[in-house]
């Protein structure tokens, strides 16, 4: 099965390290390691889970990825072209390809437009269309989405959290994008509005056969949406398997005490909590060796000095940890 | 101890805020959605404490979440909201497990089950009413699929379908155990 898919996305020992500056000269005094050695394979039509505690880097992926933030070193290829170091103008026609929903629908739309005149914007930009044919792919976008012509001439204030998603995937997907990345976008919504906010963003995945990268730390929510997941932790890869083999057979310490520490909607059922002490450690001073020995609960000598390679457990299970595996 | 509040982690943050509203030793702690901001790791380091505290300075603790999860971790009795009104009280067991309003079971359904994949996501259509206009009957109704004429035009009460178990739905009119059970 995995031969036949194309890999759409390809990341090589990508890396983002945002410089720290101070001092009277404002030189570089640190660096915030955000992103460190990323090297995955995405194929057309996955659905990808990137997981992990605020701060784990995330987010800076997912922006680098679609190259809003310059990556320090390590190469992205995209559909099998180096999209590294391509200039803006280069890079426009891929922009077509590679779009982003963002967590908070209300501070991504422009609240002094008129959503049919937000939405109306990729055509403009990226099309010869006529004013009448952008209007029809605007109201046909916006059915698309669950929303009809009425909403055309709205402000982003007369929406609800949930149509202001909706708003912002009919924009995501204005363009017949080939990959989304979907920044906690329905971290914000509420439980039932998520929901729906799920069923339609796996809609439009089999109407047009999109990738997704789903940022989130609702571990639920990666699980019902995701075939494969990929755990983070300071900036770095810990785990990255097939969605029902990560959830039924984690390896990594961290990725079991993520797991257990999600807190279960069944009511007196005891299991197992594996409780990690302290806080995350700061990205801009990350721990020698591997980076999760400081709270891990089966760190060794070697886990504070060597940093874990990547392996492969079992076939398309990698983890990073000396200890298990 | 001498440190600002910028300096610590969320998670730190929060133990301070518990601390001072401990500092008088409450019979009472209010926490409204104490863990939402925080990861899951640190959520569970949070809920652990609260719990501990609890039983330690014996007082009782009314904690307001969306986190269904972490109801059914730290709650003996819920009590189910929805647009400004109580629909639904009951023990923990009984919300979760036997759920009466349509609302409550609609939410139970769009929780995302970490430990089952195939668990079937159902969203409730539509979404939260306008409070800012006068609501006459169920405020549930345009959302409901059980609404009926009598639910459009009058507001339901709170019926007692059981002991300590009661249910703000025109279903329950009169009913019993035996009756509901249908519904469910």
């Amino acid at each position: 099965m995995m031969s036949e898919q194309q890999t759409i996305l390809k990341l090589d020992q990508l890396n983002k390290h945002f410089p720290v500056r101070g001092g009277l000269l404002k030189r570089v005094q640190n660096h915030v390691y955000a992103v460190n050695d990323i090297s995955i394979d995405v194929n057309e039509g996955d659905s990808v889970g990137i997981v992990g505690e605020s701060g784990c880097g995330k987010s800076t992926l997912g922006r680098t990825i679609l190259r809003l933030e310059e990556p320090t070193s390590g190469e992205i290829w995209f559909k099998g072209e180096n999209i590294t170091d391509l200039s803006e103008r280069k890079l426009k026609k891929f922009k077509h390809d590679m779009q982003m929903i963002f967590q908070d629908p209300f501070a991504s739309l422009d609240p002094r437009q008129r959503v049919g005149d937000t939405l109306e914007e990729p055509f403009v930009i990226h099309t010869d269309l006529s004013k009448e044919e952008r209007m029809e792919k605007v109201v046909k976008l916006l059915h698309e989405v669950g929303l009809d012509e009425t909403h055309y001439y709205k402000y982003p204030h007369q929406f609800s959290g949930g149509q202001r998603q909706r708003i912002g995937i009919a924009r995501a997907i204005a363009l017949n994008p080939e990959m989304i990345v979907c920044d906690e976008a329905v971290s914000a919504l509420d439980v039932s509005v998520q929901a729906q906010v799920i069923k339609l963003l796996k809609e439009l995945q089999d109407e047009y056969d999109l990738t997704y990268l789903f940022i989130s730390h609702d571990l639920g929510v990666v699980r019902h949406f995701c075939n494969k997941v990929l755990v983070m932790y300071l900036g770095n890869m810990v785990e990255w398997a097939p969605v029902d083999e990560l959830f039924s057979n984690p390896i990594h310490p961290y990725t079991r005490a993520l797991l257990s520490a999600i807190p279960r909607p069944i009511p007196g059922k005891e299991r197992e909590k594996i409780q990690l002490k302290g806080d995350l450690p700061s990205p801009s001073d990350p721990p020698t060796g591997c980076p999760f020995h400081t709270r891990c609960p089966i760190a060794t000598e070697v886990c504070k000095e060597v940093k874990p390679e990547w392996r492969e457990v079992t076939p398309n299970h990698y983890v990073a940890c000396h200890e298990r595996g | 101890m001498n440190q600002f509040p910028h300096e610590l982690s969320g998670g730190m943050r929060q133990r301070v805020m518990i601390a001072i509203a401990l500092a008088c030793n409450p019979k009472l702690l209010i926490a409204d959605e104490p863990t939402t901001a925080l990861d899951v790791t640190i959520q569970s380091q949070i809920l652990d404490l609260i719990d501990d505290l609890k039983e330690e300075l014996n007082m009782g603790v009314v904690m307001i979440t969306h986190d269904m999860g972490v109801v059914a971790e730290v709650a003996d009795r819920v009590m189910v909201m929805y647009a400004g009104e109580k629909i639904e009280e009951g023990d923990v067991e009984t919300i979760f497990n036997h759920p009466k309003h349509p609302y409550t079971k609609g939410l139970l359904k769009s929780v995302p089950n970490v430990d089952d994949a195939d668990h079937n996501l159902e969203p409730i259509a539509g979404s939260l009413p306008s409070l800012k206009e006068e609501i006459v009957g169920c405020r549930f109704f345009d959302r409901c699929e059980f609404a009926t004429e009598k639910c459009r035009s009058q507001s339901p009460p709170s019926f007692a379908v059981s002991e300590g178990h009661s249910v703000r739905c025109w279903l329950q009119e009169g009913s019993h155990d035996e009756r509901t059970a249908n519904y469910s």
